[in-house]
């Protein structure tokens, strides 16, 4: 059976928040795809969101 | 929802069919043949449209939906009704297509496109590159959607590499910047010094104590100094400008005056007590030579002690001008060491330099004036301010020297503050960067999989079918290949005559009617694996580039795979039909026998002597249904004809045209020795102008043709018909039985004496 799109694209999302390197962003980009704010700039601003988001986080553990 | 099909597609007012047009399906496969430009793409589009709300082709092309509207026509309609689903209409308007309207409360669920493959879609999509075959082919196999993800992935990935590439820049010129400030020196001894200087208890042993010493205090306390620089600001400012007061006085002394005015009598005396001058030269009286050298000699003393205060108020005015210099010095000494930033006293320590600049420059004036009246300034007032400008720059000055420690402490410290935000920054930026990255590389991973499976069964089907549509040919291990390149690329491989290497692309050895036919190959297998909700599937002149063995391979690839679908094939080549007819099981064959801009395509399903007759009742000229006449004719006469069973002269490629037809009929009725031999019509019609120009089977030129022509034909046509019925029943003749005495008399179904 041949496999659709959504089942491929919601497989890459269980395996970025599965693998060490890709986890910290993981679930912000599966929130924009189910967002439908699936574009450049609407990742980019959630990327650095996050980055600001683990600043912030160092912050306190520091 | 599935094995949707259609039994009847109505179209109004879309491009070529300006008029209702139907078709009648039934479910059933058929094949449309038609002559170009009589409405055959129409149908194409109609199915399209109806089901997508576009027109692919119109889109590419940049016009909307909406130009698909017959130019007579203020909007278009297409119906279909069909099994597995409601009938539902679609009605383009000039504004766009509206919705589905479903023609039944029930069943409005979504239907999906129906399948259409175009000759120009199969050639664009071989004719495209290795990246616009990937993306298209995804987009036929359903995974569009992998399409969209990648490219504002690779983007975000790009981004976020590019804000962490600037968050390390920033870690960089912080680094920077602290070592500029060092100078070259330890940061916990340049610290520290500054630390001693600034007076500060805490010493700093390593670069953390500089972030926990306390500045904030020491800073406020050097700022509370700043009255000391504003004291020395307003001594300066009381200083009284016009300067050379001690010197002006002493010029303006009258006894120096009166000196010089001695002087002259000194000398007039010398020569009065010469021995050749005996009187005095002023009042010509005799001298008394004792008394006036004691007075000339007085004279002389008083004028040595004006000279020396002459001499002493130059030396003091000097003094004075050394001692403001003096002053002027430690300001600028003092200004030169940078104040701190914000410090509004600067600018009071410049105004005070200015003054004193004014102040020189008013007593160098008054010493080139020398006579000019005497000015307010006093040098016991200058001399008082003296020390109270020394004080204030001296008590400045060591305020500044400590405020710079405790600056320069406080940006380090602000700098190494910085520093730290940046490099946790940058950190953070790198790990989202490399998640982004991960996620993309992630999603290639997953997508070149799903899309080498895919690939990998398509490309089977495709090969299986590319091997039944040409057989025997050279090229055989069809592949579909994926490349990762790039945004990704797909592009057929095979191999070429037995050789050992494959080829790609397969433009390198393939002509471009094997290329068309490897697309049908594609997108008939892509159908047969991913067939959807619909059974239906529309070929609009695909076999445009295909010879007759091609022709005959796709008619057996139908045959063979597509005989559980509905199939419409639109055509205008003649043979396709033929081959079709031979080849394939339960289609039906339609004919569009003729074409007018305004009235569309009429099929030969339906009566043309009828059809005939209403498009010149609305109006029709005889320019624009000759070719409906020429088959209206053509089946009135071969119609009895073949009821009954006469011959007609041999022709190997049976084009017979309707003066061969009304030949053979007068023929058929004199052989037959029947009474209709004789028949008015049948004289009328061979010697009708109409007969001339319709009556051979060329394409019909019926620009000499007239409405009334035409009325006439259909008026003969109506009266052959009545002729060749029962006078009782109106039964046709052929129903007629041969009475059982024999002879030539013959009875009708109904009983009554034929004719």
């Amino acid at each position: 059976m041949t496999e659709t799109a959504a089942q491929i694209i919601e497989r890459i999302f269980a395996r970025a928040r599965q693998d060490l390197a890709a986890a910290p962003l993981a679930s912000a980009f599966a929130n924009a795809y189910q967002d439908d704010d699936w574009t450049a700039e609407g990742l980019h601003c959630r990327v650095r969101a996050r980055a600001a988001q683990g600043s912030d986080e160092a912050d306190a553990e520091r | 929802m599935s094995d949707l099909r259609i039994k009847q597609l109505v179209v109004d007012g879309l491009r070529g069919s300006p008029q209702r047009f139907v078709l009648n399906l039934d479910g059933k496969s058929v094949c449309v043949l038609g002559e170009n430009g009589t409405g055959k793409t129409t149908i194409a589009d109609a199915a399209e449209l109806w089901s997508t709300g576009d027109l692919s082709a119109f889109h590419r092309e940049g016009c909307a939906p909406a130009a698909a509207i017959h130019l007579d026509a203020s909007s278009a309609t297409i119906e279909i009704t069909g099994t597995g689903f409601t009938p539902r209409r679609r009605t383009l308007s000039r504004h766009g297509p509206g919705e589905l309207e479903p023609r039944a409360p029930i069943g409005a669920q979504p239907l999906g496109p129906i399948p259409v493959l175009r000759h120009a879609t199969i050639a664009n999509f071989m004719s495209q590159t290795a990246g616009e075959k990937k993306k298209a082919l995804l987009e036929l196999l359903g995974l569009g959607g992998l399409n969209d993800l990648r490219e504002p992935l690779r983007t975000c990935a790009n981004l976020a590499k590019r804000d962490a590439t600037a968050a390390a820049d920033r870690v960089t010129a912080e680094k920077a910047a602290i070592e500029s400030q060092l100078g070259g020196e330890d940061l916990v001894t340049y610290a520290e010094d500054r630390r001693i200087v600034a007076g500060l208890q805490d010493p700093i042993h390593r670069a953390a104590d500089l972030l926990s010493v306390a500045l904030d205090t020491p800073v406020s306390a050097a700022r509370s100094r700043a009255p000391l620089v504003d004291q020395l600001a307003a001594a300066v400012a009381a200083l009284p400008i016009g300067g050379g007061a001690a010197w002006n006085a002493a010029v303006a002394d009258q006894e120096a005056v009166r000196a010089d005015g001695m002087a002259a009598l000194l000398r007039a005396a010398q020569r009065v007590l010469s021995p050749e001058d005996e009187s005095c030269p002023l009042c010509q009286q005799p001298i008394m030579g004792a008394e006036l050298a004691e007075q000339l000699s007085e004279r002389a003393e008083r004028l040595d002690q004006v000279r020396a205060a002459v001499t002493e108020g130059e030396g003091e005015l000097t003094q004075l001008v050394a001692r403001i210099g003096e002053v002027m010095n430690a300001l600028a000494q003092l200004l030169a060491d940078a104040p701190p930033r914000g410090w509004p006293q600067a600018d009071v320590l410049a105004q005070a330099e200015r003054a004193l600049r004014e102040h020189r420059a008013a007593i160098t004036e008054a010493r080139t004036q020398r006579t000019s009246a005497p000015p307010p300034l006093r040098l016991e007032d200058l001399e008082a301010l003296l020390p109270t400008l020394r004080e204030a720059a001296t008590a400045a000055d060591s305020g500044t020297t400590r405020t710079r420690a405790l600056i320069d402490l406080a940006e380090l410290r602000q700098k190494c503050i910085r520093l730290e935000d940046c490099r946790r920054a940058a950190a953070a930026a790198e790990t989202a960067s490399r998640a982004a990255a991960r996620i993309l590389k992630i999603a290639d991973e997953e997508a070149e999989r799903a899309i080498n499976a895919a690939l990998t069964r398509i490309g089977k089907l495709t090969a299986d079918y590319y091997g039944r549509l040409v057989r025997g040919g050279p090229f055989t291990d069809i592949e579909l290949v994926y490349k990762s390149a790039r945004s990704g690329q797909v592009e057929f491989s095979l191999t070429f005559d037995g050789r050992h290497h494959a080829v790609t692309p397969p433009q390198r050895i393939m002509s471009t009617s094997q290329q068309n036919a490897l697309g049908i190959a594609l997108h008939l297998a892509r159908l047969k694996l991913q067939p959807g909700a619909w059974r239906t599937l529309v070929l609009d002149d695909v076999i445009n580039s295909f010879d007759a063995p091609h022709r005959q391979g796709l008619a057996r690839l139908l045959s063979d795979e597509f005989a559980d679908w509905q199939v419409i094939a639109l055509t205008h080549d003649r043979s396709f039909k033929e081959i079709l007819s031979r080849t394939v099981k339960g289609w039906r064959f339609k004919e569009i026998i003729a074409f007018s801009p305004r009235g569309g395509p009429d099929l030969d399903d339906a009566d043309p002597r009828v059809a005939l007759r209403a498009r010149m009742d609305h109006g029709a000229v005889a320019m624009e249904v000759g070719n409906l006449a020429r088959r209206a004719l053509e089946q009135g006469l071969a119609t009895p004809l073949r009821k009954l069973e006469y011959e007609i002269r041999y022709d190997p490629d049976q084009r017979y045209g309707a003066a061969d037809y009304l030949q053979a009929l007068r023929r058929g009725f004199k052989h037959k020795h029947s009474p209709l031999k004789d028949l008015p019509v049948l004289d009328r019609m061979q010697a009708d102008s109409y007969m001339a120009t319709l009556g051979v089977h060329e394409r019909t030129d019926a620009t000499a043709l007239t409405t009334d022509d035409l009325y006439r034909l259909v008026d003969d046509l109506d009266e052959l018909d009545a002729a060749l019925c029962c006078q009782q029943c109106h039964e046709p003749v052929w129903r007629q039985r041969r009475s059982a005495s024999g002879g030539n008399t013959s009875r009708c179904g109904c009983g009554a004496l034929a004719a």
